[in-house]
């Protein structure tokens, strides 16, 4: 993790005192809601449905226990005792007070977080893979690099006035597991021809009304040029984007209506002017940020299974948990576990006060203190002894987490929705609800396997729907919430946007309608061919056909 | 001659600027969380309250300020029946403080050092 220094705290402190000020100016009316706006976005402050909404800035996700402690006593003294966890691996709080947000921020700067840049037309807090330094197939750990993306792209000034927001992904897995293909750029640690590492640059990838792969930009950039590559990227976005109409204001629509070579053109035109200039960070200043993140210094630990095979055997849920949420780590006698979010009556992502407290006591007794926010809104604890797993489980069932959704139909992510986010045409987590429901038996959901099932509650796509196995989208006809059912979409190396299947479905049928794609699936699959791999085969006609035959819409 | 449309009566609807909480203009020009006590607005009261609303927005008290016709669609929606409900349709998993979790042997997995959990070494 990154040590905060002297010069990060002072710089928290202040920026927490600048909000408190633009805050009360804002309650004395000598700021008006259009001018206050903009200055609580860049503070992560949104007015949802109910009440504000804060958004946490997570750094690549990744949380110390005392951090979780911190934001849980947030949620506790400020919210309602519960936080939300993003797919850009962020927390939101819900029902924060205009009048308390300076406070919140206080607190925040106490144990080292803020909010700033998760709103606005700025670039994002950069997402990463969860299982960085503990993952079994990773060429290095992505996040020093992130962190290096962190610190530049903070309160740059030149891209704090975006033509649209901004989205940076870093993954080095062979499993990407952080979706970078649907990111504005997308940067995949690789091998070059040399044997050096350096980074696949894709650009243009995203979501919404607008959804797109991103495109390979270089397939091979050395590590030294990382900042100064990044900067004429953004400089060509930045001059070059639409400012005129926010629907096209996304770099992906600018390197759609350029082509990818004359955007490549243009950004290395302008790369060359900066190149080895004193944009790029300095070697010292590199070292001293990557050695934070050198792997860890683990003890021995025993890779044998066999008391967890005993286990196993005698307890059915431990069993399902053992292989479905413990994830391999790069040392035998080590796993990394993930905490599912998801249960029957939670919303995706959502976890109380004390829950969070738990994970934390857990992460610290169990592992070192460390806990990752995962893409699928879920929490993992990386780094913990195969030996332990049996006690870390029994205690996470205690908390009431001791779930083994990772994958499966029920590892759903669904953006809040209409119950709580104000441009949602329709909810999203009480359908997620229906859904898993639809699902209850625990064996039927193993035996259906991997399913990325995904929901967003309008074209926004939060919930991250076009990049789904199965994607659902709520629409408003004529005033009732309906959703309509894509097909196909995916992560990762072949990343790809889902094909709509036809007319929408109001709320109450839309658990049968995936059911009946479900049972398309295991009519048709072969022997432990996975969901996404049957539709590849299969294309979408059988389960178009399925679905509009035999339901009644 | 057909007679010209009657325009439903209107609901006024803001959030309230400290905190964000949904709030309705009642027939005396007050703000109110109830949904139930919302008055109901048309004519000359319509435009009273409309600028007594506008003068509320202006004087900060309240943001996100819309009116709402009273016709069986938007007053129904489920975006509003939301919001009346003053919260969403399926509830937050409760704070609940678990059991101890401490290990049931406590030799079989050593407690965090002290040093990794002190302030100084808080990290992000």
């Amino acid at each position: 993790m990154y040590h905060y220094d002297e010069i990060d705290r002072d710089f928290l402190a202040h920026r927490a005192a600048q909000f408190r000020d633009q805050v009360a100016r804002r309650l004395a009316g000598t700021l008006s809601e259009d001018e206050f706006k903009p200055l609580r976005l860049q503070n992560g402050l949104y007015l949802q449905l109910h009440a504000y909404m804060l958004r946490v800035a997570i750094p690549y996700g990744v949380l110390s226990a005392n951090q979780l402690r911190g934001l849980a006593g947030i949620a506790r003294d400020f919210d309602r005792g519960f936080g939300h966890f993003t797919t850009r691996q962020n927390i939101q709080f819900n029902w924060t007070k205009l009048v308390e947000a300076p406070d919140i921020l206080d607190r925040l700067a106490n144990f080292n977080m803020h909010a700033i840049q998760t709103s606005g037309n700025c670039i994002r807090n950069v997402t990463s893979d969860p299982l960085a330094g503990a993952a079994h197939d990773e060429l290095e750990n992505p996040h020093g690099w992130c962190e290096v993306i962190r610190q530049w792209s903070t309160l740059h000034p030149e891209f704090a006035f975006l033509p649209r927001k901004f989205k940076i992904a870093v993954s080095a897995g062979v499993e990407d597991r952080a979706a970078i293909g649907f990111h504005d750029i997308g940067l995949r640690l690789v091998k070059g021809q040399s044997g050096a590492v350096g980074f696949r640059v894709l650009v243009g990838g995203g979501q919404g009304r607008t959804p797109r792969v991103a495109q390979v930009l270089t397939p091979f950039l050395a590590k030294r040029n990382l900042l100064s590559y990044l900067e004429a990227i953004m400089r060509v976005y930045n001059m070059a984007g639409r400012r005129d109409n926010i629907y096209k204001a996304r770099i992906k629509i600018l390197v759609e209506a350029m082509g990818i070579e004359a955007f490549r053109d243009a950004v290395n035109a302008e790369w060359i002017t900066i190149k080895d200039s004193a944009v790029e960070l300095p070697v010292h200043e590199q070292d001293r940020i990557l050695r934070q993140f050198a792997p860890k210094l683990l003890e021995p630990a025993d890779p044998s299974d066999d008391l967890l095979t005993a286990r196993r055997v005698s307890d059915r849920p431990f069993g399902r948990w053992l292989r479905n949420n413990v994830l391999p780590h790069y040392n035998p006698g080590y796993a990394n576990v993930s905490i599912s979010l998801k249960a029957i009556g939670r919303p995706p992502g959502d976890a109380s006060a004390s829950e969070m407290e738990a994970i934390a006591d857990l992460a610290d007794l169990y592992a070192l203190g460390e806990v990752r926010v995962t893409y699928a809104q879920n929490l993992i604890v990386p780094h913990v002894k195969k030996a332990d797993l049996p006690a870390f489980f029994t205690a996470l069932s205690q908390a009431g987490l001791g779930g083994g959704e990772e994958g499966l139909i029920s590892d759903m992510i669904a953006c809040p929705g209409l119950d709580y986010c104000n441009l949602a045409n329709a909810r999203s987590l009480p359908l997620a609800d229906n859904i898993f429901r639809h699902f209850a038996d625990a064996g039927r959901r193993d035996d259906i396997g991997h399913i990325r099932l995904n929901i967003s509650g309008c074209i926004n796509a939060c919930g991250h729907h076009h990049a789904a196995d199965i994607g659902i989208l709520g629409v408003n006809k004529k005033g009732v919430e309906h959703y309509q059912i894509s097909l196909g979409g995916r992560t990762g190396e072949a990343a790809a946007v889902g094909t709509i299947l036809g007319p929408s479905f109001e709320e109450a049928a839309v658990p049968a309608a995936i059911a009946t794609l479900v049972d398309a699936y295991l009519y048709h699959r072969q022997p432990d061919e996975p969901f996404a791999t049957a539709i590849g085969r299969l294309g979408t006609d059988v389960f178009k056909q399925a679905l509009y035959v035999t339901s009644d819409m | 001659m057909q007679k010209p449309p009657v325009m439903p009566e209107q609901i006024i609807t803001a959030n309230r600027l400290t905190d964000g909480a949904v709030v309705w203009l009642t027939a005396a020009l007050e703000w109110t969380t109830e949904r139930a006590s919302a008055g109901a607005f048309a004519g000359d009261a319509l435009s009273s309250a409309s600028a007594q609303a506008q003068q509320d927005n202006a004087n900060n008290l309240v943001t996100a300020l819309y009116q709402i016709a009273l016709d069986g669609k938007a007053d129904l929606s489920a975006r509003e029946i939301i919001r009346a409900n003053k919260g969403p349709s399926i509830s937050p998993p409760p704070d609940i403080s678990p059991p101890d979790i401490s290990p049931p042997d406590a030799s079989s997995s050593e407690p965090p050092s002290s040093d990794k959990v002190s302030p100084d070494n808080v990290s992000l």
